[in-house]
C-alpha cells in the first residue's frame, strides 16, 4: 500500500456512473469551461450558488464517496487558508472592520478573501472529480487526441502523451518504492517524523538516494522492454481503443451551454 | 525475546475505497531463541505479518507482544521506536536501501541512529561485516554501489546486524541470487543463529531451507496462519500443503517416490539430504538388498 493511497489526490476510482462513462475529451473541455466560468463571474452570490450547485450535482452523479473526495482536499486546505488570509489583510476598500497596530481588516478584504478561496475550492473539487472518474489511460488518450492537430506543425504529440501516461503510471510505483525504502530505513532507526525541519530533511537522504538509483534503473529497464517489443514512436502506430462521443456527451454539452447562458443573462 | 501474536487482524488502507484485509485471526507463539520459518504462497500475508513484529505495521485488531513490548490497535507509532533496535528487519532485496558513500558508513548508519557513539558503531559495523563473510579492511572504504549483487546483499544484511538485534527477521534473503549465493547466505544465517541467543524469523520459498534449519514452521494461507509446528509435523501433512500451493522439500519428495518401489519403505521422518544418506548407509551395512 502506498503513501498516495493515504493521501488520495485525484487517484482514479473505477466506477460505472454517467460521469465515469463520459468521453475524457468532453470531461477535460468541460473542466476548462468551468474554469473560465469561475474566473469570469462577478462577485454575485447567486452566480456562486449556481457554480456550487453544478459541482455538487456532478459529484452526486459520479457516485464518488464524498468523504473520500474531501479527504483528498485536505492537503489543499493550507493554500486556501493562506489565500484567504492574504486577501483579508491586504485588500483595502469599504468599511474598516478591525484594526490592530499596522493590521487593518476592510470589508472588501473579507469579501475578496471569501470569494477567491471559494473559487479555488470549486475548481479543485471539479478537477478532482475529473481525475477521480477518468483512468489515467483515458486521460492521456484524450490529451493526445485533443492536441493531435499540433502534429502538423511538428509537435511530437504522441511522445508527449506517452510521457504523460508513463509519468502517471509510475506515480503509484514510485509511491510504493518510497514507502518500501522508508520502511527499510525506519527498521534501521531512521526517524522521519521527529526533530527540526532541517533534521527531518537530512533524515530523508537515506530515502532519496536509493529512490533515485531505483528510478534510473527502472527507466532503463522500461526503455529496454519497450524496444524489445518493437516500440518505435508514433510513426505508423494505430490505436485499439478509439474514443467516441456518446449521447451523454451531447447532453452534458447542452447543459453546459444552458448554464453559461443563464450566468450571462443575470 | 519471545514473540506472541494473538487474534491479529490487519487492514491496509483503512477507510479508503482501496481498503484490503491482509491478515485475519493470526495466533502465533515463537519462543525465544527459535529459528522460525514462514512459508506460504505469494500474497498469503507473510510480509504483512512480519512487519508487525518490529512495529512497522500496527494491528487493526488483536495484539502483538515482542519481549515486554505490547502492541494493540491503540499503540502509537512513536511508542514502538525502541522496538526497532531490538528487532532487526531485512527486507526483500535489501540492497535497494544502500545510500552512503562507503560500505562502512552505510553499515554504521543503523547503530548511529540508535544512539551508539561513532567508535562503538564502527566496531559493531566491522563485526557485522565479518559476520556476513566480508573482509572489513578490504571492503569498508568502497562505494556500496560498486559491489556485486551478492556483496551488496551482504552489506545490506550487515547494516541490520550491526545494531545487534535480539530478533532478526529476514524476508526472502536469498531471492534473486544464484544457487551458490543462495546456499551461502542461508548458511551464514544459520551459523549466526547458532552462535547467538537470537530469535530468527525467516520468510522463504525454499522448502529445503525449512527442512534443514527451522525449529518452527508457520504456514500461511489467505491471510492467516493455517499450520504451525516442527518441519516434521508440517511436512507430514503434504495433502494440506498442496492445497495451500506449497511443495515438499525435494528430499521428502524423493523418499515418497522411492518408497513406492521399496519392500521396506524409508521412514518419513527423513527431512534432509544428510539424514537420507545416513539412513541409506545404515541399510547398506545391514546388507539390505534395496540399498
Amino acid at each position: 500500500m502506498n503513501l498516495l493511497q493515504k493521501m488520495p489526490i485525484g487517484q482514479y476510482v473505477p466506477g460505472e456512473s454517467v460521469i465515469h462513462r463520459l468521453d475524457p475529451r468532453s470531461k477535460m473541455l468541460m473542466l476548462l469551461w468551468y474554469m473560465v466560468l469561475v474566473f469570469t463571474t462577478g462577485e454575485k452570490w447567486f452566480d456562486y450558488m449556481i457554480l456550487t450547485f453544478i459541482v455538487v450535482a456532478v459529484i452526486s452523479l459520479s457516485k464518488i464517496s464524498v468523504r473520500y473526495l474531501l479527504d483528498g482536499l485536505k492537503p489543499f486546505l493550507w493554500i486556501l487558508l493562506f489565500t484567504m488570509l492574504l486577501h483579508v489583510f491586504t485588500t483595502k476598500g469599504g468599511e474598516v472592520w478591525w484594526t490592530w497596530s499596522v493590521f487593518e481588516i476592510h470589508e472588501q478584504g473579507v469579501y475578496q478573501g471569501f470569494y477567491l478561496s471559494l473559487r479555488l475550492l470549486l475548481l479543485v473539487m471539479m478537477a478532482s472529480v475529473v481525475t477521480l472518474t477518468t483512468s489515467p489511460l483515458d486521460l492521456t488518450d484524450g490529451v493526445e487526441r485533443m492536441l493531435s492537430p499540433l502534429r502538423r506543425i511538428g509537435v511530437p504529440v504522441h511522445e508527449i502523451a506517452l510521457m504523460m501516461s508513463m509519468a502517471l503510471r509510475f506515480i503509484p510505483t514510485l509511491g510504493d518504492e518510497t514507502e518500501k525504502i522508508m520502511k527499510a530505513q525506519a527498521a534501521r532507526g531512521a526517524r522521519f517524523y521527529e526533530g527540526s525541519v532541517l533534521r527531518r530533511l537530512r533524515n530523508l537522504v537515506p530515502v532519496f538516494v536509493p529512490l533515485l538509483v531505483a528510478t534510473f534503473r527502472r527507466a532503463e529497464e522500461l526503455a529496454v522492454a519497450m524496444e524489445a517489443r518493437g516500440y518505435r514512436g508514433a510513426e505508423g502506430r494505430t490505436k485499439r481503443r478509439q474514443l467516441r462521443f456518446t449521447t451523454a456527451d451531447v447532453w452534458s454539452a447542452v447543459v453546459a451551454v444552458l448554464v453559461s447562458a443563464v450566468l450571462l443573462a443575470i | 525475546m519471545d514473540i506472541i501474536i494473538e487474534k491479529l487482524s490487519f487492514v491496509y488502507g483503512h477507510g479508503t475505497p482501496f481498503a484490503k484485509k491482509a491478515l485475519h485471526d493470526v495466533n502465533v507463539h515463537i519462543p525465544s531463541g527459535t529459528f522460525a520459518c514462514v512459508i506460504g504462497a505469494t500474497g498469503s500475508g507473510k510480509s504483512t505479518l512480519i512487519q508487525h513484529i518490529n512495529g512497522l505495521l500496527l494491528p487493526s485488531e488483536g495484539m502483538v507482544r515482542v519481549g515486554d513490548i505490547r502492541m494493540t490497535p491503540k499503540t502509537k507509532p512513536s511508542e514502538v521506536a525502541s522496538l526497532r533496535q531490538r528487532v532487526g528487519m531485512v527486507f526483500q532485496y535489501p540492497e535497494t536501501q544502500l545510500f552512503e558513500a562507503t560500505v562502512l558508513q552505510d553499515v554504521m548508519y543503523g547503530p548511529l541512529q540508535f544512539g551508539m557513539v561513532p567508535k562503538q558503531a564502527k566496531q559493531k559495523a566491522l563485526a557485522a561485516l565479518q559476520d556476513v563473510g566480508l573482509d572489513g579492511d578490504e571492503i569498508s572504504a568502497r562505494s556500496p554501489f560498486a559491489l556485486s549483487g551478492g556483496q551488496m546483499r551482504r552489506v545490506a544484511i550487515a547494516g541490520v546486524l550491526a545494531s545487534d538485534p535480539d530478533v532478526l527477521i529476514l524476508d526472502e534473503p536469498s531471492a534473486g541470487l544464484d544457487p551458490g549465493g543462495k546456499k551461502e547466505i542461508l548458511g551464514l544465517i544459520a551459523a549466526m543463529h547458532g552462535r547467538s541467543q537470537r530469535t530468527t524469523v525467516l520468510v522463504t520459498h525454499h522448502m529445503e531451507d525449512v527442512a534443514c534449519y527451522a525449529d518452527l514452521v508457520l504456514v500461511m494461507h489467505k491471510g492467516t496462519v493455517v499450520m504451525q509446528g516442527t518441519p516434521r509435523q508440517v511436512f507430514s501433512q503434504h495433502e494440506n500443503l498442496q492445497e495451500y500451493g506449497l511443495d515438499l522439500p525435494p528430499v521428502i519428495r524423493w523418499v515418497h517416490r522411492f518408497n513406492q518401489v521399496l519392500k521396506r519403505p524409508l521412514p518419513d521422518t527423513i527431512l534432509t539430504m544428510e539424514e537420507l544418506v545416513a539412513e541409506l548407509d545404515r541399510r547398506k551395512k545391514e546388507g539390505d538388498e534395496d540399498a
